[in-house]
C-alpha cells in the first residue's frame, strides 16, 4: 500500500515536472511569436510613414492620376483601423498593391523616374516591402512552431486548458500577389 | 523483426526531414574560418589583386568595428528573387557580429544582371536603402554596364565599408573615398582657409615661444606612429553570426 502510494506520488511528481517544462516552453514560443508580430507593425508603420512623401513627390509630375491617389490614402486608413491579424493582412494587400499601381504609374513620368529624391523613396519602399515580406516570414515560422507543438503529444493534453489556443496566420491576400498592369 | 520496423521508421523520418529541410535554392557554403571570407568569387569575375584590395579592407574594417561586409559573386540565382537570395546567404553565413548584426553582404549574379547590397538589423542607420542604391548606381552599375565586374565590385565594396566606417567614427587607410552627399559645395571660402593657415602658424609660434616646440613634436610622432600600423593580418577571421531583416536595395542592368 505504501509502496503503491509512493509510486503514485512519483508519477504525479514526474508529470508536474513535464508539464511545467512544456508549459514554459509554450509561453516562450508565444512571446517569441509576439515579438515577431511587433517586427511587422514596426515595418507597417514605417511604410505608412514614408507614403506621404512618395505621394508627394509624384504628385509633383504626375497631378492627374487622382484615382491611385486615392487608393492608396483609402488603403493606408483602412490598415491604421486594423485590429486583428486577419485585418491588417487584407489591409496590407491592398495597400501594396495601391502602391505597386502608383509605382507604375510613375513608369509613365519620365522626368519623375529621373528624379533622385524619388528613386531614394523607391528604394526605401521597396526595402519596407522585402521587411514586411521577410518579417512575415518569421512571424509565420514561429506561428507554425507553436501551433505544432500545441497539436503535438503530450502538449496538447494540457495546452487547452492552460489557455493556449492556436495563433493566426499572417496570409498574403490573393489581390496582393497581381502584378499589376501597365496600360498603356 | 522489430529491429526491421525500427529501421524503416528510421529511414521513412529521416527523408521526411531532409525533404522538409529543402531550401529554395542553393547558396554557397559559408566560407571557412581562416581563409578570405570576405569575398566568395563564383562567377569567377575578380581577379588576385582585387580579392587582395576587398581582404585588406574587410579585414581592417572587421578589426576595427567587428562589422563585416562580405562580397559574394555567383553566374546565376537560378531563378529565385534576389532579396530572399541574399537574406539567406546573409543569415545562414551570419555576417556580421551575433549581438551587433553588423554585417552587410554584397552580392553580385553576373549572367541574371542582378546585384544587391544586403544590410543586417544593426547597420540598417548607417546604410538605408535609399544610400545602398545611390552607391550601387554610381559606384557599381555604370561598370558593370561595360561588363567590368571587379572595378565596380571593388569600387562599390570601398563605397560601403567606408560608410560603415564612417558609422562607428574610423577611418580606413585603405580608401580615399567619401560616401555621396547632397551635392552642395561644402569646402572652405579663401579667407576662411587663409585665417585657419594663419591661426595655424600663430599656434606653432606659441608652442615653439612657451613650449619649446613641445606639442609640435607629439602631435608629429602620434601622426608617424598611426601611420606605422597595418602589417601582418592574422588570419581570414571568422563570421560571427549576425542576422538581417530584408533591408538594401537591389538593381538590375
Amino acid at each position: 500500500m505504501n509502496k503503491n502510494l509512493m509510486i503514485v506520488i512519483a508519477a504525479l511528481l514526474v508529470m508536474f515536472g513535464l508539464v511545467m517544462s512544456g508549459y514554459n516552453n509554450l509561453v516562450s514560443m508565444n512571446e517569441n511569436i509576439n515579438g515577431k508580430w511587433s517586427q511587422i507593425e514596426n515595418q507597417l508603420q514605417r511604410r505608412n510613414d514614408l507614403i506621404p512623401n512618395l505621394v508627394n513627390t509624384v504628385k509633383g509630375y504626375a497631378t492627374h492620376e487622382n484615382d491611385v491617389f486615392k487608393a492608396v490614402a483609402d488603403a493606408r486608413a483602412k490598415l491604421g483601423g486594423a485590429k486583428t491579424v486577419a485585418e491588417a493582412s487584407a489591409a496590407d494587400g491592398e495597400l501594396t498593391s495601391a502602391l505597386s499601381r502608383l509605382l507604375v504609374v510613375a513608369e509613365n513620368y519620365p522626368q519623375l523616374k529621373a528624379n533622385a529624391n524619388f528613386t531614394q523613396l523607391q528604394d526605401e519602399l521597396a526595402g519596407t516591402e522585402n521587411r514586411i515580406a521577410v518579417s512575415r516570414q518569421d512571424y509565420n515560422n514561429a506561428v507554425q512552431e507553436f501551433n505544432a507543438s500545441i497539436k503535438q503529444f503530450p502538449t496538447v493534453l494540457y495546452a487547452g486548458i492552460l489557455g493556449f489556443s492556436q495563433r493566426d496566420y499572417f496570409e498574403v491576400p490573393e489581390s496582393a500577389k497581381a502584378v499589376p498592369q501597365v496600360q498603356f | 523483426m522489430i529491429k526491421q520496423y525500427l529501421i524503416l521508421l528510421l529511414v521513412l523520418l529521416q527523408t521526411f526531414f531532409a525533404a522538409a529541410g529543402l531550401e529554395a535554392a542553393e547558396i554557397p557554403p559559408k566560407p571557412q574560418a581562416g581563409t578570405n571570407i570576405y569575398v566568395q568569387d563564383y562567377a569567377n569575375v575578380i581577379p588576385p589583386d582585387g580579392e587582395k584590395v576587398i581582404y585588406a579592407l574587410g579585414r581592417e574594417l572587421d578589426a576595427k568595428t567587428t562589422a563585416q561586409v562580405a562580397v559574394l559573386t555567383v553566374p546565376t540565382l537560378d531563378g529565385e528573387p534576389i532579396e530572399s537570395y541574399a537574406l539567406n546567404v546573409l543569415r545562414s553565413w551570419g555576417i556580421g557580429s551575433r549581438d551587433k548584426n553588423n554585417g552587410v553582404l554584397i552580392l553580385v549574379a553576373t549572367n541574371d544582371r542582378q546585384s544587391r547590397i544586403e544590410v543586417g538589423y544593426g547597420l540598417e542607420g548607417a546604410l538605408p536603402d535609399g544610400l545602398t542604391g545611390r552607391i550601387q548606381d554610381e559606384t557599381m552599375l555604370p561598370y558593370f554596364r561595360e561588363g567590368k565586374y571587379a572595378e565596380g565590385i571593388v569600387n562599390g565594396y570601398a563605397a560601403t565599408a567606408a560608410t560603415v566606417a564612417k558609422e562607428y567614427n574610423v577611418k580606413l587607410e585603405g580608401v580615399n573615398y567619401t560616401p555621396p552627399a547632397p551635392k552642395q559645395d561644402d569646402s572652405l571660402p579663401l579667407w576662411a582657409k587663409i585665417a585657419i593657415g594663419v591661426g595655424i602658424a600663430v599656434l606653432l609660434i606659441i608652442d615653439n615661444l612657451f613650449f619649446g616646440g613641445f606639442i609640435t613634436q607629439i602631435l608629429i610622432l602620434s601622426i608617424f606612429r598611426r601611420g606605422g600600423g597595418g602589417g601582418g593580418f592574422g588570419g581570414g577571421g571568422t563570421f560571427g553570426g549576425g542576422s538581417g531583416g530584408g533591408g538594401g536595395s537591389s538593381r538590375r542592368w
